[in-house]
């Protein structure tokens, strides 16, 4: 394993986030937990491209698919590695925002954050202007309507992630 | 201008002035292929001249799609033509040695039982060259100008990162599963090193390109076998040239020697991504160039401190690459965890530092390494057949796709019941290698007796 898998795997076990990839949700649900907490300052350094439908990594899949398919060896690898305190701290005070059940209300919960993240990050709209991420969203075929975006605004500065 | 792989590639007034920056011209100090010169002596082609091939395929490429009747804006082309033609103008000096630097693992963090390991998430990390450049296309006056000013450039950065969330449409004719960057490199770097296997059949491949109604590049049917030929030429390309034991084993020594400078604090090298930034945003990008590391190697090969900086920066100087102690290599099944390779990775973990003790040498002068695996199909996941047929269309977009007869939308050329790469695309090709770089007056006397316990270990049950 690479350090960045290490650090990948380290950071999903303290989100909580399951390395689970057999469904498109599962995979959609690392995908964008990633993106959420890339932006929120853990280093996890996967390049997001905007495909069809969000911000997507490729080399996050590659890795999400290897790991999962490793499992006693992961545990093996992962012996005497730990993440930075500063990163683990991080991660503990955002954890709430992976723990929406069920697993689909949580993907969809995630690519609405991941989504606007992005969408603000990269300077395709200002932050607060959340007629534009919106727009933006549904020309993606994204189904999510202005209130999402200005709820999904809100939960973000909640937990201290800037736009 | 005229290029010895594309022959004449026009440009506009404007192209012209793009290239003819002073950032844009730093690419001619970047050499494509890293350290492949120290084996293959003409593979010293620049980055600039790779930057302008692929310029040229996307100038191709559109011209294709408009004799098809593709209407595109024309600033959409001229988009698309900066893009193609910019998308390396961040790239790092040495190719990826120094980009990927947070994500060097030292020999000595391989090694189980050697104390708590910390993987840091909170450092700055070194950008990739996409963010770089889209940083310099932002923030150097000479090329913002040229390109139209600063909202241009951002565009401009923002295609050949794939970043635009309003036109995904156009950013994919640059990432399309026909990968120009790939397209010309393979080409070039198989004419510069002068070894055949990257020599793609590129005329016919872009002369069977279209765009589906929905908006997917592929090739013909007709074009399956150039397809597919261009899929194992980088495979073989791999092997021979990206790959090579002497190349690679400069390249690991490179880069675990990089990732100890920069952790000593000793030297003048960006501490973090931030340094990155700050260095590429000022008038000091125009040093920063293969110089920037040539510089640092000489300097750590001076290093009064720690011998193995020392010693992996001294093999570089003298052109003396760390010795191949042992390798696993071959096809391996996608998401195989018992492997040849996996199992002399472990023998390596467990074995290496009794080894090193008992020969009186560091451990960090043996050099672990496990480079990416080479798949065959898309350049996205490792994913077996049955996997890749499970994703979803923009998880699957990076594939190669091929027009059936009589069908609008293209398949993934996984899919195609009589194409090799569908019954290939279950394996990839692994490579896991152990070097030892040893410059010391007794390393050929020890060497035969430190080959032979590798091999009795790792062939070991």
């Amino acid at each position: 394993m690479n350090r960045q898998q290490i650090a990948l795997a380290l950071a999903l076990a303290e989100a909580g986030v399951p390395i689970k990839v057999g469904h498109f949700v599962e995979r959609l649900v690392i995908q964008k937990s990633v993106c959420v907490l890339q932006f929120a300052g853990v280093n996890l350094g996967y390049r997001f491209h905007w495909y069809l439908h969000g911000p997507y990594s490729t080399d996050l899949t590659s890795d999400a698919f290897w790991l999962a398919g490793l499992k006693q060896e992961v545990k093996d690898e992962l012996k005497g590695w730990r993440l930075d305190r500063g990163s683990r701290e991080r991660i503990a005070s955002l954890k709430d925002l992976f723990t929406v059940a069920p697993v689909a209300q949580l993907a969809k919960h995630l690519e609405l954050l991941a989504s606007i993240l992005f969408i603000v990050r990269t300077g395709q709209a200002n932050g607060d202007d959340y007629a534009q991420i919106c727009h933006l969203l549904q020309k993606s075929e994204k189904p999510f309507t202005l209130a999402d975006v200005t709820e999904g605004a809100a939960t973000l500065r909640k937990y201290g992630i800037s736009l | 201008m005229v290029d010895n792989i594309h022959g004449e590639i026009e440009l506009s007034e404007h192209e012209w002035r793009v290239v003819n920056t002073a950032t844009f011209q730093r690419l001619r100090s970047l050499k494509q292929l890293g350290m492949g010169h120290l084996v293959y002596p003409n593979a010293t082609h620049s980055r600039f001249a790779h930057s302008l091939g692929v310029f040229g395929i996307m100038r191709r490429i559109l011209r294709k799609l408009r004799e098809q009747g593709e209407t595109l804006e024309s600033s959409d082309e001229e988009n698309l033509r900066l893009a193609a033609l910019l998308h390396d103008v961040g790239h790092y000096p040495y190719s990826h040695l120094m980009e990927r630097v947070d994500f060097v693992k030292l020999t000595e963090e391989e090694i189980d039982g050697s104390g708590q390991r910390e993987a840091s998430a909170s450092r700055a990390l070194y950008p990739d060259h996409e963010e770089l450049g889209r940083h310099i296309l932002q923030n150097q006056q000479d090329i913002r100008e040229a390109i139209g000013g600063a909202a241009r450039a951002k565009e401009i950065g923002a295609l050949f990162s794939r970043l635009e969330v309003a036109d995904a449409q156009i950013s994919k004719l640059i990432h399309s599963s026909l990968d120009m960057d790939r397209l010309d490199y393979l080409l070039r770097d198989s004419r510069a090193a002068g070894v055949p296997y990257g020599l793609i059949d590129l005329n016919y491949l872009l002369s069977n390109i279209r765009i589906s109604p929905n908006g997917v590049l592929g090739v013909e049917m007709k074009a399956l076998a150039a397809a597919e030929h261009f899929l194992l030429a980088r495979l073989f390309m791999h092997r021979v040239v990206y790959y090579h034991k002497t190349i690679f084993g400069f390249e690991e020594s490179c880069r675990q020697l990089l990732r100890r400078v920069r952790d000593s604090g000793r030297y003048t090298i960006a501490a973090d991504g931030n340094g990155i930034r700050e260095l590429c945003g000022q008038s000091q990008l125009s040093s920063f160039t293969d110089d920037y590391v040539d510089r640092i190697i000489h300097e750590a090969a001076a290093d009064p401190q720690d011998e193995v900086i020392r010693t992996l920066a001294r093999c570089i100087t003298s052109r003396i690459p760390p010795k191949l102690v042992g390798e696993v290599s071959g096809l391996q099944k996608k998401g195989d965890p018992v492997h040849a390779g996996v199992m002399f990775q472990k023998g390596c973990k467990a074995e290496l530092a009794p080894l090193a003790a008992k020969f009186g040498l560091h451990i960090g002068q043996f050099l672990l390494c496990a480079p990416k695996p080479i798949k065959l199909e898309e350049r996205g996941a490792l994913l077996t057949r049955a996997e890749a047929e499970k994703l979803k269309p923009e998880e699957r977009d990076e594939l190669i796709k091929v027009f059936m007869p009589g069908s609008k939308e293209p398949k993934s050329i996984v899919e195609i019941d009589g194409s090799v790469i569908k019954y290939l695309s279950d394996y990839s090709f692994g490579i896991h290698r152990l070097y030892l770089a040893d410059l010391s007056p007794d390393a050929e006397k020890r060497w035969p007796e430190i080959k032979k316990a590798v091999e009795k270990w790792t062939r070991a049950e």
